[in-house]
């Protein structure tokens, strides 16, 4: 109908038609009946009831768009996303429970299940809308307007729903059945148990929005702020900052741990009256398997995490040759002269490439700020890479991991070359001229940005560090494009053909004479023209792994000839 | 076609927000001098107002040979207190259709997600975020989205509906659009 444009109408001209239509059954079988049984009796048959139960889903979902307009406004994209997503789940598992009871509790099952479903619903938008609520922080952000914003009456009105659900359904309800099982209690027995598991939901919200109000006040503290008013030092800014409420990250998975501690509790008390039957059991199952990932997780972030600042080597001068002395996450200098000794070279920061670092300047920097460097030859200050570390245990560059399975950190050999030093040195043979520059003494360690590069057909530029430590080479490649390499894990050295680009692959050496190992690759350029590019690497005396690694982010493919 | 924005050039603002995290400041001051020193072509962006480093506009040109030819898209790119170790979000001021935005105009891409939750294992860890993207990149990055969009991951159904079925439908409707953007 051409009326008819938008959803809006569509429903309001289908609203209209139901009551309608409602009132008219009602009427028409009202008129039919002589007694009020005979009334019901004829609402429940037929076209009637069709009519009845559109009536009341209608008014349902009615109420409860109301209801989520009245207490969350309209829905972000994405918990409208999260809501569809989750909602099938629950209505299976409603539909579960309710085909275990006898039909002369329709009407208890009925009510819990709506109930049930809508407190469900609302917990999950709750918990997305904290997420909302800390994305809107900004610099007019008071904490009064956190405690006093809509989130906060939601809060308060979820706690009072949910001390009324649990207290109705296992407190009240529960306590005289608990002992004499029978098909009766068994259905509020199990939506006592879905009450409580949105008790524990909200609890979880509850400790988040906390834990987030509380760093939020804790940025705000007036020592804080006082602070930094005052601060015009640089180091002292930053030992300051490093007081900034650094664990949130931890608390956060601890709350979580928690909460899932509850659950398991949850479905363990589940399974007492139930005598253990298995259908029960399956949640416990699960959840017992999320708790031990979560715990063991939990446990190697924080022993990591805590021993971050002894496992991680300190740089070394050496290190930062070749290097642009960039820290890629606040992209400040790596390290950084002291005042004194900037007045005394004369240089501002313009030129700081030009300045050759002496262990001195960076034994000058403060503990929180010196760089450190992982195992893959990437380097950031060590409050930086702290701060990281509680979000993700990766190389925020090539995205290795930082420590292995057992949380030791492979070593990167701080090597001291002999007096003679071999020099690694790269060929291709063909045709592209290699800039073989001097190669620096210390490049004898994966450095991504070394000098020593030779450009490839499709002009992409490939850096090639030679190294000494466990994985020996690595070739990695910058492209322009904005992706990071995506690199498996390189700890099993077995050899590992990447098929797609960036990918990270590890490659055996063929020919082992005494001037090098020598390898050869075939390699596509964009106009897919096969070039073969050989390369020698001239080894340390203390190099004994056959393979090396070649990150093939700017050759389409690299393949091996065997 | 390069664009110019007209963004005042004053480096240091005089009054930093006390309250806002000082690492998340410098480093978007960082980015801002860069991008001011050296910006990649089809590419214009700064914060909105000096005072507040963490929302920035941007001008987006749609790249080459792509229906959004010709296009200089409006995007609106808001920073966590918590930058660069949590992503920005990246907003189309207005919307474009494009299977990847959202009809909102919020951009759906795996760079912009945080790296600790992955609630629908939609994307690898190494597809998320990380400090060492900066906003040059997620802008190229939106750049090389808008000329290959991946519906595998769609944020608007329409649109990848259409990109699918009915290219020629899609790239007529995204020429309008920036016809009537640009005035016509």
């Amino acid at each position: 109908m051409p009326i008819l444009q938008t959803n809006r109408q569509k429903a309001t001209v289908f609203v209209i038609g139901v009551y309608v239509l409602t009132i008219y059954t009602l009427w028409n079988t009202f008129r039919q009946s002589h007694s009020f049984l005979q009334w019901s009796i004829k609402l429940n048959q037929g076209f009637s009831f069709i009519i009845i139960c559109a009536f009341t889903l209608m008014n349902f979902l009615l109420l409860w768009q109301g209801a989520t307009n009245l207490l969350f406004g309209e829905l972000r994209i994405i918990e409208q996303e999260h809501v569809f997503e989750r909602l099938p789940l629950i209505v299976i598992s409603i539909i579960m429970i309710t085909s275990s009871f006898s039909s002369d509790q329709i009407f208890n099952v009925l009510i819990f299940s709506t109930g049930f479903l809508v407190m469900q619903v609302f917990t999950w938008i709750l918990k997305d809308r904290l997420e909302g609520l800390l994305q809107t922080i900004n610099g007019e952000t008071t904490l009064t307007k956190l405690v006093f914003s809509n989130f906060i009456r939601n809060m308060i009105i979820f706690a009072i729903l949910n001390y009324f659900t649990t207290k109705h359904t296992f407190f009240d309800t529960l306590k005289p059945f608990y002992h004499d099982l029978n098909n009766t209690n068994i259905a509020l027995l199990i939506f006592g148990y879905n009450f409580t598991s949105i008790l524990i939901q909200y609890l979880n919200i509850l400790a988040h929005t906390i834990l987030n109000l509380y760093a939020f006040y804790y940025t705000q503290s007036p020592h804080r702020r006082n602070n930094q008013v005052n601060g015009d030092d640089d180091d002292d800014d930053d030992e300051e900052e490093e007081k900034d409420f650094e664990g949130k990250f931890i608390y956060e998975k601890c709350i979580n741990f928690t909460t899932k501690l509850l659950d398991v509790i949850l479905d363990f008390t589940l399974l007492i009256p139930f005598k253990f039957k298995t259908f029960y059991a399956k949640d416990l199952i699960w959840d017992l398997i999320l708790l031990i990932k979560m715990g063991v997780d939990l446990f190697k972030i924080w022993q990591n995490n805590k021993k971050l600042g002894d496992k991680l080597p300190d740089i070394i001068a050496d290190d930062l040759i070749g290097h642009d002395n960039i820290c890629i996450v606040c992209m400040d200098d790596l390290v950084d002269l002291s005042h004194e000794k900037k007045h005394e070279i004369g240089v501002d920061n313009d030129n700081s490439e030009e300045i050759i670092y002496t262990q001195d300047d960076i034994n000058a920097m403060s503990k929180h700020k010196r760089p450190k460097i992982l195992p893959c030859g990437h380097m950031l200050h060590f409050a930086c890479l702290k701060h990281w570390m509680e979000r993700s245990q990766t190389c925020p560059t090539c995205r290795l991991n930082v420590f292995d399975d057992k949380g030791n950190v492979k070593p990167v050999k701080h090597h001291h070359p002999p007096a003679g030093p071999h020099q690694p040195e790269t060929r291709s043979t063909r045709p592209t001229p290699t800039p073989t520059q001097p190669q620096s003494q210390d490049a004898s360690r994966p450095v991504s940005s070394d000098p020593n590069t030779f450009s490839s057909p499709d002009n992409s530029t490939t850096s090639l560090a030679t190294g000494s430590d466990a994985h020996t080479t690595t070739t990695s490649a910058r492209t322009g494009s904005s992706r990071a390499g995506q690199s498996p894990d390189l700890m099993g050295n077995k050899p590992y053909k990447p098929t797609r680009p960036g990918e990270w692959g590890t490659f055996a050496v063929q020919d082992q004479s005494s001037d090098g190992y020598t390898m050869t690759f075939q390699v596509k350029d964009g106009e897919s023209r096969t070039q073969n590019v050989e390369l020698v690497l001239t080894p340390n005396k203390d190099y004994d792994d056959p393979y090396i690694t070649i990150n093939n982010s700017c050759f389409e493919n690299v393949e091996f000839l065997d | 076609m390069r664009t110019s924005l007209n963004v005042k050039t004053k480096e240091e603002p005089n009054t930093f927000n006390n309250k806002m995290s000082k690492t998340a400041q410098r480093r978007l001051l960082k980015e801002y001098q860069q991008l001011m020193r050296d910006p990649p072509p089809g590419i214009v962006a700064g914060p909105k107002d000096e005072g507040n480093l963490f929302l920035w506009d941007c001008l987006i040109q749609g790249p080459t040979d792509t229906p959004y030819e010709g296009g200089v898209f409006n995007a609106q790119l808001e920073f966590p207190r918590d930058y660069p170790l949590s992503p920005p979000k990246l907003t189309f001021t207005p919307s474009i259709l494009h299977p990847n935005i959202y009809p909102n105009g919020e951009v759906c891409i795996s760079i912009l997600h945080a790296p600790g939750d992955d609630p629908n294992m939609y994307e690898l860890a190494e597809e998320r975020w990380s400090p060492v993207q900066s906003v040059e990149k997620i802008l190229l990055s939106v750049m090389s989205m808008l000329s290959e969009p991946n519906i595998e991951s769609g944020a608007n159904i329409d649109a990848c509906l259409l990109w699918r079925d009915n290219r020629p439908e899609f790239e007529r409707q995204v020429k309008l659009n920036i016809l009537k953007s640009l005035g016509f």
